[in-house]
This record gives C-alpha cells, sequence and structure tokens, in this order.
C-alpha cells in the first residue's frame, strides 16, 4: 500500500490530535491564579463574555478604545469572576518632566521649612549665649 | 449493536454532525447551544486549557483581520 496516496492519514492524524486535546491540562494542586498575556477583544462585552478556566487570570486589550481589562476567576465553579476595567493614559516626555519638577519642588520647599527651623534655633541659642555672657560679665565687675 | 441502532447514529450524525461529534467526542451536554457556553465546559472538564483557547482566539482575530477572508469569517 503506498503511504502517500493513503486516504486514512488525515484521520490517524486527527486521531492523534483528539488523543493530545485529552489529555488533563490544568493543574490545580498548587492554588495560584495564572496568568496569560494580552488577548485582544473589540468591546467590553466581549471580554465580559469570554470564557475563563478556574483560577486564571486574563487580561484583554480593547482594540477600539484606550481600557484594558482584567478578568480573574477563583477556584470554585460557584463564584462568579471579578471584572476590571483600567483606563490607558498615555505618559508622553512633558508630562514626565513636569511631575519631576513638582517632585523637586516640593523636596526643596521642605529643605527650605528644616533651613528655616535649624536658623531659628542658631538665633535663640546665639541669644542664650549672649545673656549668659552679659550675665558672666556682670558678676565679675561685681 | 443491531443494524437499527447503527441507521439511527448515522442519521444523527447526518442530521447534526457537529452535535453528534461535541457529544461524543467531547461530552458536551445537549443542552449547551452557545459557542462560548461549550467552550467553558470544555475548559472546566480540562480538555482544553486557557492557553489553548488564548491562542486559537489570537488566529481567529488574524484571520478576521486579514483582507483576504474579509466578510468569510464573522
Amino acid at each position: 500500500m503506498a503511504i502517500f496516496n493513503n486516504p486514512y492519514n488525515y484521520y490517524n492524524n486527527y486521531q492523534q490530535y483528539g488523543q493530545q486535546m485529552q489529555q488533563p491540562q490544568q493543574n490545580q494542586q498548587s492554588q495560584q491564579i495564572q496568568q496569560n498575556g494580552f488577548v485582544s477583544v473589540r468591546s467590553e462585552e466581549e471580554a465580559k463574555n469570554y470564557p475563563i478556566a478556574l483560577g486564571t487570570s486574563v487580561t484583554f486589550m480593547d482594540e477600539n478604545k484606550p481600557f484594558v481589562y482584567a478578568k480573574t476567576m477563583g477556584f470554585s465553579q460557584l463564584d462568579r469572576p471579578t471584572f476590571k476595567v483600567f483606563k490607558l493614559v498615555e505618559q508622553n516626555q512633558a508630562q514626565e518632566t513636569s511631575f519631576n519638577n513638582d517632585i523637586d519642588k516640593s523636596k526643596s520647599e521642605e529643605e527650605k521649612a528644616l533651613y528655616e527651623a535649624l536658623n531659628s534655633d542658631i538665633d535663640h541659642l546665639k541669644k542664650e549665649v549672649k545673656d549668659i555672657k552679659k550675665f558672666m560679665k556682670q558678676f565679675e565687675e561685681d | 449493536m443491531n443494524i437499527n441502532m447503527l441507521m439511527s447514529q448515522l442519521q444523527s450524525i447526518k442530521n447534526n454532525p457537529i452535535q453528534f461529534l461535541m457529544q461524543n467526542k467531547f461530552n458536551v451536554p445537549q443542552n449547551l447551544n452557545s459557542p462560548n457556553d461549550v467552550i467553558q465546559h470544555l475548559l472546566n472538564t480540562g480538555q482544553i486549557n486557557q492557553n489553548q483557547l488564548n491562542q486559537a482566539n489570537q488566529k481567529l482575530r488574524e484571520l478576521q483581520n486579514n483582507p483576504n477572508f474579509n466578510g468569510l469569517i464573522k
């Protein structure tokens, strides 16, 4: 029988594929939520309806809007999946510089306040030393 | 298995081959009609995993976005 012309080759390949599909895939002994990569969806509705396995978390990227959705399923079929929506905000160079400037500004104000407090303490100490010297001088004269 | 049962099974295959395949190959109950329900059943029974589903979905999305298949796949 010629191998290449065997019409049953396709059936044999299909059988092997079926056997692979039936092998147990999930290991639920380690009870940790498994993360997967981004899945593209066209709408929030599609993300909400997307089938998700127990103990898994899937993150979706909306193709039409700047949103990311995260759907997490617990370890029990009785649990309802949690669904979170995140809005993507682009952080460009100008915004990053102004953000850093705000940090620098707040730092310098803090330093300024500390410097002023130290200065005031030094002035107070100087005044006390002056008073003591005056008292000592008076005492010596007497 | 007698000839009548064989004939009956052949008839059900002819009428709805996908349903026959789902029930006998993947043990999908008859009351599950929507694709998402069927997929959820396969996930719950461990016959497919989340990665396989995501990859299949990705391939489907690529085909949908391919202009050569435009309109053929929904």
